[in-house]
């Protein structure tokens, strides 16, 4: 997709502490997300998904590096003006109603006391809180912070979205009802960026994965492509006596083993096209085998390695 | 939800996200039913001042005295509030994590230290009025009193509220919340002691002027404070003299308000 950048990361570096006992939580991570993707920010706990959220939200400083926000300087106004965010932990004023908070939080962003009357009792269904408008958030659950919260992140109808863990303290069915959230936001054109342990919700909503490790990114690619390496689909055929190898196979280097072949194809769409073209050959498809590794095996692989590659380098 | 268009609010004035903010805090002041403890204290006062008044009061010195003792406990109480309020807003904040969300939302950070600034100011102003009512209004008067010094005092202590919450935002981005309490109420209840000490100790030594310029910074509440002039049957102050002294109240609230700005705005949160 190649929209309008929104959120743009040029050799971003930040440090914490001073002298000796510096940090280095994010080392030099340079990154796009334009209008309308949605891009799953993915790493184990240290890697600086937070920090990286933090410093596009302004919250922290880079120490080096740029980072812009709609063009505009992280952490300006205007750069907020066009953001929804949830933060990693929801935390709201224990003292203010549900109702009084997203009064605040869509005055903050502009929205006139009608349009607020308007719409706090159906953001309020939507996040599955009706009926809770005049609930004390000291009296909410974590799921409901975390529920109330993306209704404060959704109000204004921001274009852009920046989740910072995004089910945290969720149930099944409260991922479930963001996941639905989510869907119809990415299908009304908004861009979204999120950092989650869920990578199921990663593969089921993104369009692009970046992986961080150790402060670096060492995956930056489609949900596709990134999938591709992680499946093998295995092929054992004999081809009649005479006939060529079709195209769709040879392209994936067979190699002989007696008088059967073998071949192994990683995209289920050139599996798929191989079959084809052997069954069309007359070839006798002797087996077959398929072995699919998830998003989640991937980044256990990778966040167990050393290199932080996962022993298979980069997808991008 | 309606997400047919990505409406994107209009710029906003300056003043709304700071009278926003300010409710807020004022809300969170309310619920958390701070005022109900000064207001027990004050009706213990408000019973003692009846009591007297039922029982019969002879002496006007004594009159005078119940009086003073209202006013001052009203003035105390009413610092202290607007004092508490002002130091407990970031660290709270910061504390909750709820300080995330808020400056996620198109809010200036400077905009979110003119409405906390703004609330405790409000806070002690509303504390100071309801205070008053107990504390003033049964209080015996049976001498003279000047109506005028009465209210250059009650304007008087609104200048000193903005002082107090002004330099309590800003301390309050440097030492940790309970200290920053402690020290400010020195500050506030003794600065001109503190003042006229150090000053003396570097009278005659090569820091005089140093310690002179450095302790211009440090507010001198008795500059405030004309309770004690109401109830002695003073005439009221100049109106040159009142109006320097609002100025005072003035320069010193932009001059930490300012800081604070500067300090938060280069600040992690």
């Amino acid at each position: 997709m190649a929209g309008r950048p929104v959120i743009e990361i040029d050799d971003l570096v930040v440090e914490y502490g001073r002298g000796r006992k510096v940090t280095r939580a994010v080392d030099g991570i340079s990154l796009r997300v334009n209008e309308g993707e949605c891009v799953g920010f993915i790493g184990a706990n240290g890697a600086g998904k937070s920090t990286t959220i933090k410093t596009l939200m302004g919250f922290i400083f880079p120490t080096r590096g740029t980072v812009r926000v709609f063009g505009s300087e992280a952490g300006t106004v205007e750069s907020r003006r066009r953001i929804g965010y949830l933060p990693e932990v929801a935390l709201y004023y224990p003292f203010m109603k549900a109702r009084e908070l997203l009064e605040l939080y869509g005055g903050l962003q502009g929205l006139s006391r009608s349009e607020l009357r308007r719409k706090i009792p159906m953001l309020l269904e939507e996040v599955g809180l009706a009926g809770k408008g005049e609930t004390l958030l000291r009296n909410f659950s974590k799921g409901m912070q975390q529920r109330l919260g993306i209704a404060q992140a959704i109000i204004a109808d921001p274009e852009a979205l920046i989740f910072d863990e995004l089910s945290s303290g969720l149930d099944p069915v409260g991922k479930f009802d963001l996941r639905q959230v989510l869907l119809k936001l990415k299908s009304a054109g908004r861009t979204i960026f999120f950092s989650s342990h869920e990578l199921t919700e990663v593969e089921s909503l993104c369009d692009r994965v970046v992986m961080i490790h150790k402060g670096r990114i060492v995956t930056e690619a489609t949900v596709r492509d990134l999938m591709k390496p992680l499946n093998e689909f295995g092929v054992i055929f004999e081809m009649p006596n005479g006939r060529e190898m079709p195209p769709a196979v040879a392209a994936h280097q067979p190699e002989c083993d007696g008088g059967r072949w073998r071949v192994t194809i990683r995209d289920p769409a050139d599996y798929a096209a191989a079959v084809a073209a052997l069954t069309a050959a007359g070839a006798s498809i002797v087996s077959t085998a398929s072995r699919t590794r998830s998003l989640e095996d991937y980044f256990i692989s990778l966040v167990r390695s050393g290199d932080g590659t996962g022993g298979r380098g980069d997808a991008s | 939800m309606s997400t047919d268009s990505a409406a994107i609010p209009a710029p906003e004035s300056s003043l709304r996200p700071v009278a926003l903010v300010a409710r807020a805090v004022v809300l969170e002041t309310v619920r958390r039913r701070e005022f109900y403890v000064l207001a027990i204290f004050m009706g213990i006062f408000l019973a003692g001042a009846l009591i007297a008044e039922i029982v019969g009061i002879e002496n006007p010195a004594t009159g005078t005295f119940i009086l003073d003792l209202g006013l001052s406990l009203c003035v105390v109480f009413s610092q202290l509030v607007t004092l508490l309020t002002a130091a407990r807003q970031i660290p709270d904040e910061l504390e909750a994590r709820t300080l995330h969300p808020l400056l996620a939302k198109p809010v200036s950070r400077g905009q979110c230290l003119m409405g906390k600034w703004l609330a405790s100011v409000f806070v002690g102003v509303f504390a100071l009025g309801v205070m008053l009512l107990m504390g003033w209004v049964p209080a015996p008067k049976m001498e003279r009193y000047y109506d005028l010094t009465l209210l250059q005092a009650l304007v008087l202590q609104v200048a000193a509220f903005c002082v107090i919450a002004a330099l309590a935002l800003l301390s309050s981005l440097f030492i940790p919340k309970m200290l920053n309490m402690v020290l400010l109420a020195i500050i506030v209840f003794k600065s001109s002691t503190i003042i006229g000490f150090l000053q003396a100790r570097a009278a005659g030594t090569a820091l005089e002027d140093v310690v002179r310029w450095l302790t211009g910074y440090i507010p001198d509440f008795s500059h405030f404070n004309l309770v004690q002039a109401y109830t002695g049957g003073v005439e009221p102050v100049g109106f040159e003299t009142f109006t320097l002294r609002l100025a005072y109240a003035a320069v010193l609230s932009t001059i930490y308000l300012a800081a604070a700005v500067w300090v938060f705005n280069r600040r992690t949160v």
